[in-house]
């Protein structure tokens, strides 16, 4: 069965396209924190502040979409009649940023934000 | 369309029957005959012209490394007197600058060019005019830019140019607009080569090669082209501000205005680090063609190494970061890059251990050949770089030897050692494809030894210099400091590098004898498809592929490709042609008809370099001369293309007609254009990223509510633009139904508007007393207007020459590709206006909100 190369291939790539998006959110949310120490994004709340909240929701959504976007395909390959190379690697992609992603998160919990 | 092709192909069912028809090959040979005399620099197959492309990044390499010595022999001895620092700035800039700009991207890009149309199974690039055109404004613009040299003007600021060393006050002389203006052009260039490359690799692989049966060098050629088209213009945007800084006084980096260096440094290195990466990859994905071929084994882990090549791509893009540890970012947002460096270590290891295992799994290694040999000082090489990369992704360690001689280790460990190991493994591996013999083993050992102990010699006690405190781009230091013996040892080293690169040339001066048609064949016995028997024309016909390794696992597939029983075995309608296929699973489409040799990419690559040359030195005529010849070039290029339905359909074998030649979104056209919105999505995006960024770094420039242009301006642009929007699929529809002459009346309207539109803007924001000089927030929003002016001019360009082609009778409802690009720029442009609007006019109102 024919598929659009274009949803194919965003399909194939979504687990790093969903690290770059995350990785340049949660910089501009700390970067904006820092350039608005009096800002709302500065307010602390159980010891860490808004922005840090912000990134750990936003990570926590890319985890999520990472593992839909896996599913998904998997499925769509099947119905589809796709090569099943399509399956793996999104999966081993999704797997790979997923890492990323908690990687990144981590310093939130030992890094100070701004100085 | 999309024609069914068989996907076993047992010898009996080949596409196209024996004997083939007498005259066929010679009409073959005809139309794919190479220039000669004067007419030989018309040439634009890809296999002359990616040798001229390899050779003449390769003098770029033996250029910029005889600019190395230099260094090296000033720095030799403690307070020496060779160079003076005037120059000694010159060199490290020109040392970097050439080597990554003019050696490193041209050399990469060259190889593909030269290779990937046989490795694919195609007879040529889906655009052959344009690679003569990047190659030649690339050897014409970069030769000039190097001869800069003698004139005392090559620029002095450091590869990576940081303001504000490099803005007016502090840089006055054009050294640095050479910078900016010689290496801009050149990354248009490298653009244009990464479009075509995308473009061919995704279309016009052989039947039946779908995505995972790709080879590893079209996919990591495939992801340096994506990398190419989203990194390189970010930069293009940091040298046109820096330049309009220079010339004009927009203080985009002049904190006293609200500008900010940082903001250089952000758009610089969100396209250096991925740079790093645009190119290493193709070399591994060399390393990766290269070791099944000496080991007799298929790679191992295919599929993770795709994985690898995916996931460093997009990792590498988290880098920039990275490179501005000591700018005072905050600690968490450098965390957020020291981890993303760490993370890129994953991806990378992945391809190290599946070329461990390939060679692990050998069925002939011994005795080790010079490729292989390469590669192996490449393993050493590289994973040394690698580690001491993890070790300054650590922000306290980097801290300690930032601009230090420990960074100039790392990076030469990591380039040289990732790119140039690689690059000579490919040309001892790849020289019986291009030439009717292979290099010698006996001087390949003895290039190799000389390159991997000199490397190490010269290269291993910069850790050790840098540790002791040396710190980078100094043209002497004093006796008393103690860096004279490592210096001493580092420049031996260095200098025996120099002899193993003139070994190599030797050999190629012995050995080397370009030919397409007689070349050595398929020495190594390898697998992929460029060893198949070829000419000028590339593949006698064009093969089924059923396997990653066609040559070892398809019996007879040499023999059959040579005699003309596979696909497209002739010239149809007397022109060059290959096949179109679709991009996931490669089945044949169209039969595409490829122009032939023509002097318009000559003259418009030597009319784009010379307005970006002519202009540096403020010679605005000439400048201009130059500009409306290259245009001129480009119409006359663009004019004869296009001519599809002319031709009837044609057979290609197995009874499969295919029409020659497409129209919209199945064409490789609409493909291309389609990156090339990605690029103009690009370049806007980093505008965008800069108005933000000045707006976080100095709210105090921006304006309140009450001192903007009225909401009654922009809105009257909008409406221009919105018409502007309906003219246009109004046109396009009346030209469905057949009405051609609409575009006459429709498409000059619409420019009008278009123009009126971006006018209107900029006359909103004069008569409001802004002007860019002012601050930062002026500078930037005059910016994004004339970014939106430039592509208006640039949309104009297209709608004259499509109302042109309407006037000459060369355009219809059935030939319409040009007009379908026009349209596609058209409404980008729209789009562009419409949010750069919505950002200048709505952002600081909801900003002061």
């Amino acid at each position: 069965m024919r598929t659009r190369f274009w949803v194919e291939l965003l399909f194939l790539i979504a687990g790093p396209v969903i690290w770059l998006a995350h990785y340049l959110f949660i910089y501009i949310v700390n970067a904006l924190h820092c350039a608005r120490r009096q800002s709302w994004l500065g307010a602390a709340w159980t010891a860490l502040p808004v922005s840090s909240w912000i990134i750990l929701c936003g990570s926590a959504l890319a985890l999520s979409a990472m593992a839909w976007a896996a599913i998904r395909q998997h499925r769509r390959v099947a119905a589809h009649g796709l090569p099943k190379f399509h399956a793996k690697l999104t999966v081993a992609l999704c797997l790979l940023s997923g890492l990323a992603v908690v990687w990144q998160t981590l310093p939130v919990f030992m890094v100070s934000e701004c100085r | 369309m999309t024609t069914p092709v068989p996907v076993s192909t047992p010898s009996q069912s080949l596409p196209n029957p024996l004997p083939r028809p007498p005259g066929e090959l010679e009409l073959l040979e005809q139309v794919w005959r190479r220039p000669r005399g004067i007419r030989s620099l018309t040439v634009v197959n890809n296999n002359h012209i990616g040798v001229l492309y390899i050779g003449t990044a390769l003098l770029f390499f033996v250029l910029a490394g005889v600019l190395a010595l230099l260094m090296r022999a000033q720095l030799a001895v403690p307070e020496s007197g060779l160079i003076s620092h005037e120059l000694y700035n010159q060199l490290f800039t020109m040392h970097g600058t050439v080597m990554m700009f003019l050696f490193a991207v041209p050399a990469v890009e060259a190889v593909a060019v030269l290779l990937l149309p046989n490795m694919l199974g195609a007879r040529d690039l889906p655009f052959p005019r344009l690679s003569a055109y990047a190659y030649w404004a690339y050897a014409v613009g970069g030769v000039v830019f190097f001869c800069s040299l003698f004139a005392g003007l090559a620029p002095d600021g450091g590869w990576f140019m940081y303001p504000p060393l490099t803005s007016t006050q502090y840089s006055p002389a054009v050294n640095a607009d050479l910078w900016l203006l010689g290496i801009g052009f050149i990354e248009i260039s490298a653009i244009a080569g990464a479009v075509e490359l995308a473009v061919g690799i995704l279309r016009t692989r052989a039947p039946g090669m779908s995505l995972e049966k790709m080879p590893i060098f079209a996919w990591v050629m495939l992801v340096f082209s994506g990398m190419v088209i989203v990194a390189f213009p970010a930069v293009i945007v940091a040298t046109a501000l820096l330049e309009l800084e220079r010339a004009f006084d927009m203080p985009f980096f002049i904190a006293e205005r609200g500008g900010d260096p940082l903001l250089w440094q952000h758009l610089f290195w969100f396209f250096g680090h991925p740079e790093v990466y645009i190119i290493f990859l193709p070399a591994a994905g060399m390393v990766s063609m290269i070791i099944p071929a000496m080991t007799g084994t298929p790679l191992v882990g295919y599929r993770l190494v795709v994985l690898a090549i995916i996931g460093t791509a997009f990792l590498s893009f988290g880098l920039w970061v990275h490179h501005m540890y000591a700018t005072g970012i905050p600690p968490l947002s450098l965390s957020f890059a020291s981890a993303a460096s760490m993370a890129v270590s994953i991806p990378t290891a992945i391809q190290v251990f599946a070329w461990i295992a390939t060679i692990a799994a050998a069925v002939r290694l011994r005795p080790v050949k010079t490729p292989m040999l390469f590669i192996l000082g490449f393993f050493f090489i590289f994973i040394l770089g690698g580690l001491t990369g993890v070790m300054v992704a650590v922000i306290p360690f980097d801290m300690q030897v930032h601009d230090t001689y420990f960074i100039v280790a790392h990076l030469h460990y990591v380039l040289f050692g990732g790119m140039v190991f690689p690059l000579f493994a490919a040309f001892y591996y790849w020289m019986p494809f291009v030439s009717t013999r292979a290099l010698s083993e006996r001087l390949g050992r003895w290039a190799f030894w000389l390159m991997f102990v000199g490397f190490n010699v010269a290269f291993f006690p910069m850790h050790l210099t840098g540790l002791a405190g040396m710190p980078r781009r100094v043209y002497t230091y004093a006796e008393s400091q103690g860096w004279g013996a490592l210096n001493m040892v580092s420049t031996v080293g260095a200098y025996l590098i120099g002899a193993g690169v003139l070994v190599f040339l030797w050999d190629l001066a012995r050995n080397f004898r370009p030919s397409s048609e007689h070349n050595a064949g398929n020495v190594w016995n390898a697998g992929t498809l460029e060893w198949l028997p070829s000419a000028n024309y590339g593949l006698r016909s064009i093969p089924v592929v059923t396997t990653r390794d066609p040559l070892w696992d398809q019996p007879g597939i040499d023999d059959d490709v040579a005699a003309g029983r596979y696909f497209l075995p002739n010239a149809p309608a007397g022109l060059r042609s290959t096949l179109v296929t679709n991009a996931l699973d490669a089945r044949p489409e169209y039969v595409l008809p490829l122009p032939g040799p023509g002097w318009s990419p000559f003259v418009a690559a030597l009319g784009t370099a010379g307005f970006f040359l002519l202009l540096t030195f403020k010679l605005t005529l000439p400048a201009g001369v130059c500009g409306v010849l290259a245009i001129a070039a480009i119409w006359r290029w663009l004019w004869d293309s296009d001519s599809a339905p002319d031709i009837p359909p044609v057979s290609i074998g197995a009874g499969i007609r295919l029409p020659m030649g497409c129209s919209g979104r199945a064409s490789h056209a609409w493909w291309a254009m389609m990156m090339l919105i990605i690029v103009c999505l690009s370049i806007f995006g980093a505008l965008i990223f800069a108005y933000l960024f000045l707006w976080v770094t100095s709210p105090e420039v921006w304006p309140s509510a009450a001192a903007l242009v009225p909401l009654a301006w922009p809105g009257l642009s909008a409406v221009l633009l919105v018409g502007a929007c309906a003219v246009a699929i109004h046109a396009a529809r009346k030209l469905s139904q057949g009405g051609v002459g609409a575009l006459k009346g429709y498409l000059p309207f619409g420019m009008v508007l278009l123009i009126a539109a971006s006018a209107l803007d900029l006359y909103a924001y004069w008569q409001q007393g802004l002007r860019p000089q002012e601050s930062a927030y002026a500078a930037v929003v005059f910016a994004l207007i004339g970014l939106q002016a430039t592509f208006t001019v640039l949309t104009c360009l297209m709608g004259i020459f499509t109302v042109a082609r309407v006037l000459a009778g060369r355009l219809s409802a059935a030939r319409r590709a040009c007009v379908d690009s026009t349209l596609i720029i058209w409404h980008y442009t729209v789009a562009q206006g419409l949010i750069s609007l919505g950002i200048i006019h709505g952002f600081p109102r909801l900003a002061a909100g």
